[in-house]
C-alpha cells in the first residue's frame, strides 16, 4: 500500500508558531487537512522552562493528531542588526517545533526562503503573498496574512521534496 | 497468551498480604459498573519486582465496547497509560468471557485518591494536570479515533513526571466517520448530559467530564458520598447536572479568563463547548493563573508569578451595615504594605465586583 506522505510546515512571527498541513495533490500545490490550532502561542505567564515545555506539548499535540511525517520551518531572512528579544521569541518556538518533531520520531527542516520562493514560485521576501488557491482555498483562510500563508509556502516546499 | 481466574498464580508471593489487593471505587457515583463485575488489583510481578494492575474486563456484558486488545495495546502517549498485556482470562465457564488488562502501577493512584488522602492541588497544578490528561485525550480522540467515554477524576492518574495520565479504556468506542459514537448506559457522576438527551456522544463528550475535573481540582473534591447512583441517574434524566449548584460554584479568586475555559467545557450543548481536546487544552495556556490560597477567614494570598519572593494579599472585612470592604496588600519582602488600590465595598462575596478585585490583583501578581 502506498502511503500519502502528509507534511507540515511551519512559520514563526513575532514568537507565534503558525503551522499548516497538506497532502500532496496533483491540483495545485497540495490539500490542506484541517489543523485543530493553526495558531500556537506561548503561555507569556508561565517560567521560560516551564512555558517552552507547554508549548512543545501543544505543537506535538496538533502535529500527532494531523498525522504528518515531516516538517518543515520557514528560515529567518534576517541576519543583521537583530534585538534579543526577537531572536528569543523565535528560538523559543524553533526549540519548541524542533523537540515536538523528534518526540514524534518525525523529519525536520528548516528551509531557506528562496527554496520555499522558488518552489512556490513565488519571491522570497514576500511569501505571504503566495495565492491561497494554489491550495484549493476559495478565499484566505484565517490568520492566511498573519503568518498562515508562509506555513502553507513550507509545507508545499516539503512536500515537493518528498516527491522528487 | 492467558490468565488464570481469580486467584491468580502471580498474585500473592505469600509473604505481604499488601502485595496482592483490589482497587475499589467506595462511591456509587464514581463506579461504571456494579461491583465486582469488571475487578481491577495490584499486584506484585516478582519477575520483573514491580507492581501491576490488572483490570478484568468481562466481554461478554460489554460486547463490542472494548477497542481490540491490539488496538489499546498500540497507543503509546507521556499522557495515556500504557496496556502492557491482555490476556484472556482462564477457566470461565462459557459464554463467559473476559481479559484482564494489564498496565503499569502508579504509586500516587488517581485524583480521586488524592483528594481521599486529603491533598489539595494549586491552580497552577490543576490547569497542568488537566492540560496533560487533555493531551492524551487528544491523541485517543485523534490519532486512535477512540473515544473514552468514561472519562472522571479516578480515571485520571497523577504521575511525577508527566503529571497525569488517562488511564481505563474499558469503556472506550471507536468513533464513527461523522466523528460519533453510540453513548453507554453507564451514568456517573461525571458524565455529560447528552448521555440520555441523545445517546450519541463526540468528542466534546469527552471534554466536559475533563472540565468538571478542573473545576474539581480547583476547588477540592466533590463530596462523593452525597452522590448515590440512583440521584445522578435521577437529575440526568431530568435534564440537569448530577452536581448540587453549591458544588459547581467557581472559588471566586478564579480568574476571568480561567471562568471562561470553565464555562466552555461545561456547557450543556455539547456544540457549545471547546471541539476538541487541543482547543480546550490551547484556551487553558492563554488562562491567566497564579495560585491563591485562603490563609485565614476571608483573606487569600498568592505568590507572584515571576517574582517568588512577593506576595499579594486581599482581605475581606465585614462592615457593620452588612456585606465586606476588600482591601489588596503587597508584600515585597519588607512586610505587607496596602497596594494603590482603592478598597472596595461589596454586598456578597460571590459577585462580580469581587471576582474584578481578583482579577486585578491576579493582573498585578503576574507581571514579570
Amino acid at each position: 500500500m502506498i502511503q500519502i506522505m502528509r507534511v507540515g510546515g511551519v512559520h514563526i512571527e513575532s514568537g507565534i508558531v503558525y503551522l499548516a498541513v497538506i497532502d500532496p495533490s496533483d491540483l495545485g500545490l497540495g490539500t490542506p487537512v484541517l489543523v485543530a490550532q493553526p495558531k500556537l502561542t506561548p503561555n507569556p505567564d508561565l517560567i521560560d522552562a516551564e512555558a517552552l515545555e507547554d508549548l512543545t506539548g501543544r505543537v506535538r499535540q496538533e502535529l500527532d493528531g494531523a498525522g504528518v511525517r515531516a516538517v518543515g520551518l520557514v528560515g529567518t531572512r534576517a541576519f543583521k542588526g537583530l534585538q534579543y528579544k526577537n531572536v528569543y521569541s523565535r528560538v523559543f518556538g524553533m526549540c519548541a517545533v524542533m523537540a515536538a518533531c523528534t518526540r514524534l520520531g518525525l523529519k525536520y527542516e528548516t528551509l531557506k526562503t528562496e527554496i520555499i520562493g522558488t518552489t512556490v514560485q513565488c519571491p522570497a521576501k514576500a511569501l505571504e503573498k503566495i495565492d491561497p488557491g494554489a491550495f484549493q482555498f476559495d478565499r484566505p483562510p484565517v490568520y492566511w496574512k498573519a503568518g498562515l500563508a508562509q506555513a502553507y509556502a513550507a509545507a508545499a516546499t516539503m512536500c515537493a521534496r518528498a516527491g522528487s | 497468551m492467558t490468565t488464570p481466574a481469580f486467584s491468580a498464580s502471580h498474585a500473592n508471593d505469600g509473604t505481604n498480604p499488601e502485595r496482592t489487593r483490589l482497587l475499589r471505587l467506595q462511591f456509587e457515583c464514581l463506579q461504571t459498573l456494579p461491583v465486582g463485575s469488571n475487578p481491577v488489583r495490584v499486584w506484585w510481578d516478582q519477575n520483573l519486582e514491580c507492581y501491576r494492575v490488572g483490570k478484568r474486563v468481562d466481554l461478554s456484558s460489554v460486547d463490542g465496547v472494548l477497542p481490540e486488545p491490539a488496538t489499546l495495546q498500540k497507543i503509546k502517549h507521556d499522557n495515556v497509560v500504557e496496556v502492557l498485556a491482555a490476556p484472556a482470562v482462564e477457566g470461565l465457564i462459557a459464554p463467559l468471557r473476559a481479559i484482564e488488562i494489564i498496565t503499569p502501577y502508579y504509586p500516587r493512584g488517581s485524583v480521586t485518591d488524592a483528594f481521599l488522602r486529603g491533598e489539595r492541588f494549586s491552580a497552577t497544578e490543576s490547569v497542568r494536570i488537566v492540560q496533560a490528561g487533555l493531551r492524551g485525550l487528544g491523541h485517543l480522540h485523534e490519532v486512535h479515533r477512540i473515544l473514552h467515554r468514561d472519562i472522571k477524576s479516578p480515571n485520571l492518574l497523577l504521575d511525577d513526571i508527566h503529571m497525569a495520565k488517562v488511564a481505563d479504556l474499558g469503556c472506550a468506542g471507536a468513533l464513527a466517520a461523522d466523528g460519533t459514537v453510540e453513548a453507554l448506559d453507564i451514568p456517573t457522576l461525571y458524565s455529560p448530559p447528552e448521555l440520555v438527551r441523545t445517546g450519541v456522544l463526540t468528542r466534546a463528550s469527552d471534554i466536559y467530564p475533563m472540565g468538571l475535573i478542573l473545576l474539581e481540582l480547583l476547588r477540592g473534591g466533590f463530596d462523593y458520598e452525597a452522590y448515590p447512583k440512583s440521584v445522578v441517574t435521577d437529575r440526568l434524566l431530568r435534564g440537569m447536572s448530577p452536581l448540587t449548584l453549591e458544588e459547581r460554584r467557581r472559588p471566586i479568586w478564579l480568574s476571568r479568563s480561567l471562568r471562561r475555559v470553565l464555562n466552555q467545557a461545561l456547557q450543556g450543548q455539547p456544540a457549545r463547548r471547546f471541539p476538541t481536546a487541543s482547543a480546550m487544552d490551547n484556551a487553558l495556556s492563554r488562562a491567566r493563573v497564579i495560585d491563591w490560597a485562603e490563609t485565614d477567614d476571608h483573606c487569600w494570598e498568592a505568590p507572584y508569578r515571576h517574582h517568588r519572593d512577593r506576595r499579594i494579599r486581599i482581605e475581606a472585612a465585614s462592615r457593620r451595615k452588612g456585606g465586606f470592604r476588600l482591601s489588596m496588600h503587597v508584600d515585597r519582602g519588607s512586610g505587607w504594605r496596602r497596594h494603590g488600590v482603592t478598597d472596595v465595598d461589596v454586598d456578597a462575596l460571590d459577585s462580580t465586583v469581587t471576582r474584578r478585585f481578583f482579577d486585578q490583583a491576579t493582573d498585578i501578581a503576574i507581571v514579570r
